[in-house]
Parts: C-alpha cells; sequence; structure tokens
C-alpha cells in the first residue's frame, strides 16, 4: 500500500510503498528486488526509514518480549518494541534500559540502527554499547545471528548503521538496575554559552543526567538559560504506570509559530518558567527520560517548510573557539533559533557514530534560505574544529561535509558494499549521503 | 478460565491472546508458523506470568498428526429449527477442508466428520427419528481412522443417505416440513 511518510523535521516528504509483515513467514519469504527499508515508529528527524521508490517495512507487529534474564540482567526482545513499553515492563522489576532517547514510541531497532543516546551520554555512552547480540534479516543472506563473537563486522556495521544492512529483527539487551522511580532535578541557571558549557562540565561529576537548554534566540544575552541535572531519588515510591503519549508524526497542520518575532518571546516565557524553581524537585524517571512526552506538537510550530535539527559533537578542546563562532554567525544571520540544548559526551569516532569526549551542541531552526545559508557556515566552521555533525538529526547534511567530519565514512561505504552490493537497503538518508556509491 | 486460541500468531487471534494473559487466563496457543508461536508463548509468559504454551501448524506438518473436525449433518441443508447451530458447522466444515488443503502434502491427515446423533446430553430424553450413536462407537471409529486421508465423511456412514434426500428435496415439499 501507498503511505505518505515525513521525517520528523518535516524536511522531507515521500510518498511510498509500506509493508508491515505480522508472520515470521512472511518476513522470511521476502525476495531481492525492489529497495527495502526497515521501519520502526518513523520519528527519526531525516528520512532514514523511507524514501521515494523504496518499500518500508514496518517492523511494529513484531513487538515482544523474548527472554528476560534478571539475575544477568539482559532482556531479549522483537526490534518493534518501544521503550515505553519496555519501560512499563521493567521498572516493576527494579530493571531500566540504560540508555534512552526522548520519546517512549521509539522503537529498539531504531535506537540500534542510529545507535542513540540518552542524557547520560557521559556515564552510560551509546545505546550501541548494550547491544549483546542481534538477529538480521536481509532476503540475500537470511537470518543472521550477530554478536561480538558472531559476524563480529557485520555487528559492528548494523549498530548505527541506519538499517542498511537488513531488517533489524530482534536483540539481546544488556540492563541496568532502575536507579529509582523518580529523580530529584535541579534546574540551574546560567548566563550564557560559555558558562553553560563550563557547568555541564562541573555537574555532570555529581548527577546521573544533565543538559541544558538555552535561548540563543535572544538576542541581548544569547546562550541563557539552564541546566537540567537530575539524580536518583532512592527515598520514591516504584509506582509506576502506563506511559501515555501522543503521536510524534501527525497529519495537523497548524501555521507556522515560530518566527523571529514570536520565538523570543516564547523562549523567554519558557526561559522564566524553568528556572522559577530552581532547587531539587522530585520528578517521575519517565518524565526526566522522555522530556518530549507532551511537547509532540513543538515539531508542528515550525510551519509546513518543517526545520533542520543540527546536532553538533564539540571536541572538548574546540569548545573556547566555538563558542564565539558560533555566536557571532547567529548575530550576522539573524535567525531564531528556537532550541539550543546541550549534553556532555564521552567515547571514541567509530564509522559513522556519533560520539567522542566533548559536548553535543544542538539548534533547531526553521527550515528557510536564511537558516540554510547559515548552516552551510557552520558546516565549514564544524570541519575546522573538528566538530562533526549527527548524521540522524541533520536532513541537509551533504556526503562532502560527512565525508570531512567521519573519519570512518569510506570505511563504513566500503564495508556495506561488500555486505549487500546490490544495496537492496536504502533510504532517502543513504541517497543524500551517498553511503551506497561504490 | 483456560482458553485455547486457533489462529493466535496475528491479528484478532493474537490481540485475544493479548487480552486474556492480561487478564491472567491461562491459554493455549495455535497458528501456522512456529516461530511467530514460540515468540509469542514467550512475550504473554514473561510479561503476563500465565500458565501459557503453543503448537504450530509446521510442527503437525513436518512431525505428523491428525487434525479431526467434529461437524454435523445438520449442515446439509440449513433448516428453520437449528439454523445458528447448522450455520457453525458449516463454517466449521469448510475450516477444515481449507486445512485439509493447506496440509496436502504433509504428514498430517485433516479429517472432518459429518457427525449424526450422538447420545449425548444434547439428545437426551428426546424422540428421535433414527438412532443415536454411543459415543464410545463414535470414538472407536474415529480412533481406527486416524492416520487416513480420509477428508469429511459421515458418522454413522448411512446418513449419507438421509442428507442427501433432505439437500434433493424440492422447495415447495421442504418449505412444508417442520424439521
Amino acid at each position: 500500500m501507498k503511505r505518505v511518510f515525513a521525517s520528523l523535521d518535516r524536511h522531507t516528504v515521500h510518498e511510498c510503498d509500506y509493508d508491515e509483515p505480522d508472520r515470521y513467514r512472511e518476513l522470511l519469504s521476502m525476495k531481492p528486488g525492489k529497495p527495502l527499508i526497515g521501519r520502526g515508529a518513523g520519528v527519526s528527524y531525516v528520512a532514514a526509514s523511507f524514501g521515494e521508490g523504496v518499500t518500508s517495512i514496518g517492523m511494529g507487529r513484531f513487538n515482544r518480549i523474548l527472554a528476560l534474564n534478571a539475575a544477568e540482567r539482559w532482556i531479549e526482545v522483537e526490534a518493534g518494541i518501544t521503550l515505553g513499553r519496555i519501560f512499563e515492563f521493567l521498572t516493576g522489576r527494579g530493571l531500566c534500559l540504560p540508555v534512552q532517547p526522548g520519546h517512549p514510541h521509539i522503537t529498539i531497532g531504531g535506537c540500534i540502527a542510529g545507535n542513540v543516546h540518552g542524557k547520560n551520554q557521559f556515564r552510560e555512552g551509546l545505546f550501541g554499547e548494550h547491544v549483546r547480540s542481534l538477529r538480521l534479516f536481509h532476503p540475500l543472506h537470511g537470518m543472521l545471528d550477530l554478536s561480538p563473537e558472531q559476524n563480529t563486522g557485520l555487528f559492528d556495521l548494523t549498530i548505527g548503521g541506519f538499517g542498511l544492512t537488513g531488517l533489524i529483527v530482534s536483540a539481546r539487551i544488556a540492563l541496568a538496575p532502575l536507579p529509582s522511580a523518580a529523580m530529584q532535578v535541579s534546574h540551574v541557571p546560567v548566563g550564557d554559552l560559555t558558562e553553560a558549557f563550563a557547568k555541564l562540565a562541573e555537574l555532570k561529576a555529581s548527577h546521573d543526567m544533565v543538559y541544558a537548554w538555552l535561548d540563543l534566540a535572544d538576542r541581548s544575552h544569547p546562550g541563557r538559560g539552564y541546566i537540567v541535572a537530575a539524580t536518583a531519588d532512592p527515598a520514591s515510591e516504584p509506582a509506576l504506570g502506563t506511559i501515555t503519549a501522543r503521536d510524534l508524526l501527525t497529519a495537523s497542520r497548524i501555521p507556522r509559530l515560530f518566527n523571529d518575532l514570536t520565538l523570543p518571546i516564547i523562549n523567554r516565557i519558557y526561559r522564566t518558567m524553568g528556572t522559577r524553581q530552581t532547587g531539587p524537585r522530585r520528578v517521575p524517571l519517565d518524565a526526566i527520560l522522555y522530556p518530549a512526552v507532551g511537547k509532540e506538537r513543538y515539531f508542528d510550530a515550525f510551519g509546513k517548510p518543517g526545520f533542520i535539527e543540527m546536532q553538533i559533537l564539540v571536541p572538548e578542546n574546540a569548545v573556547a573557539a566555538f563558542i564565539p563562532r558560533v555566536l557571532a554567525l547567529v548575530r550576522k544571520h539573524g535567525c531564531a533559533v528556537a532550541l539550543t540544548t546541550l549534553k556532555a559526551f564521552r567515547g571514541k569516532p567509530h564509522l559513522l557514530h556519533y560520539t567522542g569526549a566533548g559536548f553535543s551542541f544542538t539548534i533547531d531552526i526553521g527550515n528557510d534560505p536564511a537558516a540554510l545559508r547559515m548552516l552551510a557556515e557552520l558546516d565549514e566552521i564544524n570541519c575546522e574544529l573538528g566538530a562533526a555533525t549527527a548524521i540522524m538529526k541533520d536532513s541537509r547534511l551533504s556526503p562532502a561535509v560527512a565525508r570531512r567530519q567521519y573519519s570512518g565514512y569510506d570505511a563504513f561505504k566500503q564495508q556495506l558494499l561488500t555486505f549487500d552490493p546490490g544495496h537492496l537497503f536504502t533510504s532517502d538518508l543513504s541517497r543524500r549521503l551517498e553511503l551506497h556509491a561504490s | 478460565m483456560n482458553t485455547v486460541i486457533v489462529g493466535a500468531s496475528a491479528g484478532l487471534g493474537r490481540a485475544i491472546a493479548e487480552r486474556l494473559a492480561a487478564d491472567g487466563h491461562a491459554l493455549y496457543l495455535i497458528a501456522s508458523d512456529a516461530q511467530d508461536i514460540e515468540a509469542l508463548v514467550a512475550d504473554l509468559g514473561i510479561r503476563f506470568s500465565i500458565k501459557v504454551s503453543g503448537e504450530s501448524l509446521d510442527h503437525l506438518q513436518a512431525g505428523g498428526g491428525n487434525l479431526v473436525g467434529a461437524g454435523s449433518v445438520s449442515s446439509s441443508r440449513g433448516r428453520r429449527t437449528n439454523s445458528v447451530y447448522a450455520a457453525a458447522k458449516s463454517g466449521l466444515e469448510t475450516y477444515f477442508a481449507a486445512m485439509r488443503h493447506y496440509m496436502a502434502g504433509s504428514r498430517c491427515r485433516v479429517q472432518f466428520y459429518r457427525l449424526g446423533y450422538i447420545q449425548t446430553r444434547m439428545t437426551f430424553g428426546q424422540r428421535l427419528m433414527f438412532p443415536a450413536l454411543k459415543p464410545e462407537q463414535g470414538a472407536d471409529a474415529i480412533v481406527k481412522n486416524l492416520g487416513r486421508d480420509l477428508g469429511a465423511v459421515y458418522l454413522p456412514w448411512w446418513w449419507w443417505g438421509i442428507t442427501t434426500i433432505i439437500r434433493f428435496l424440492p422447495w415447495p415439499i421442504f418449505k412444508r416440513l417442520n424439521i
């Protein structure tokens, strides 16, 4: 059947073929032919789960829990299961997934394909670091078991492989003890970007999760905002119910709410509300894990043209040079930045993984020509400073820039070509970034 | 409550299985695909801590076995006196015909019996036009036939004649009969 799919940033829209198998034999009978790509919740910022002329394979029916070993702390699940469903299941058993991105509708398959991160990246790293094994289906190669001991190269390529090695069917994932049912959360005000970077680096030593919400739409004090710092609250009750969240992507059409005039006002109100109560207060764990819940319509507020989310991994040693240059750029172009966030990161670059020792700096900006010009200039600054742009976030990232920013770009392409020379698994993302070219 | 669900691995069957599991019912699940059944049995058992097991038609196909359906002579022609029962048995017979087709070439035999009167609670105390079979007699015949590629047959066999007459009765006569 035909379906119209849009990326979360509304930048890319295509009418595509869609299939949603609900039996293993339907998966296993797939033949190599037309290009395919797996699709979980379909909430990636970029068009990773669809493409023109590509059949998206919805994995939502493969959402079962296959095994749980509480003593050894691992769970085996099918790839279409959502984070929310796992959260509901595990919390009562005193366990949790160590890494979780910000919305409960995201699937495990998506987490693996995107090798995503949470608000504790500086401690727990990327999602893929906790995947012990997985099953992958490719019509040419059949059902394959992958792990650090079996089909090692393909395991490595599939984690953070954007679904281009085949359909992720199931995975065994290491679990962590549930720290507590609620967190003690503080909002620490910061006056500018320099203070935000410094404060974040300081707070990460004493907190389980930290991230900053900053206001770059404020012309007089760009970078004002606050740091959200959370620690476990062992005294909290473990009663956790069902998580309810609205869909991130709907067919709703609202006029563009965010523009140069409204954003400074909206952000000021949001910042004022966020800093009204700074001291520690008890917040349910799911509210801190999934901050996008309840804010789903935020993504509609950029109107039909959508927005661009640019997420940049700024190496620690480049922060001092990065701050004045990004501020000068925003001033020069006069673009109102809707959202600016900052997270602390650890890790080493590998293939196309978004990781490294430093800070993850994110901006959301309305998709218009002025913004695109500004982001193109920011690309150059990033390349100069050794910063990398998150591939799963930025719909306008070019292959040339990705190649300059990721030392593993050519290796990824080469390994993918070896495994899938016919490029059976293809998406709008893989085409844009020329990940298939020989 | 113990429940058997046929066609449990997908669609409505799976949804019913999940709903019953959430209410704590013990389940026995049957579906055509072994992997689907394994996955669902694992999922429901882990999530709801219920007693759940299952079987797939794959296993029956590969390992051999018998699927035996109990129908009724009443489905030979629709009559006003037992419309729902006859319709249900007709549907069941069609399902078994499909199963027999599905299993053709496998080691599983699918048999369907159009049963006449049986001495059960259903016929207890009733004045019947034809003799009723004892359940033990029926069981003997069915067990003796296991492993044979029978298709749909009458039990006792002579019901074939009676139902053929009923089926071919002209409408002007049939509509006057209160059977």
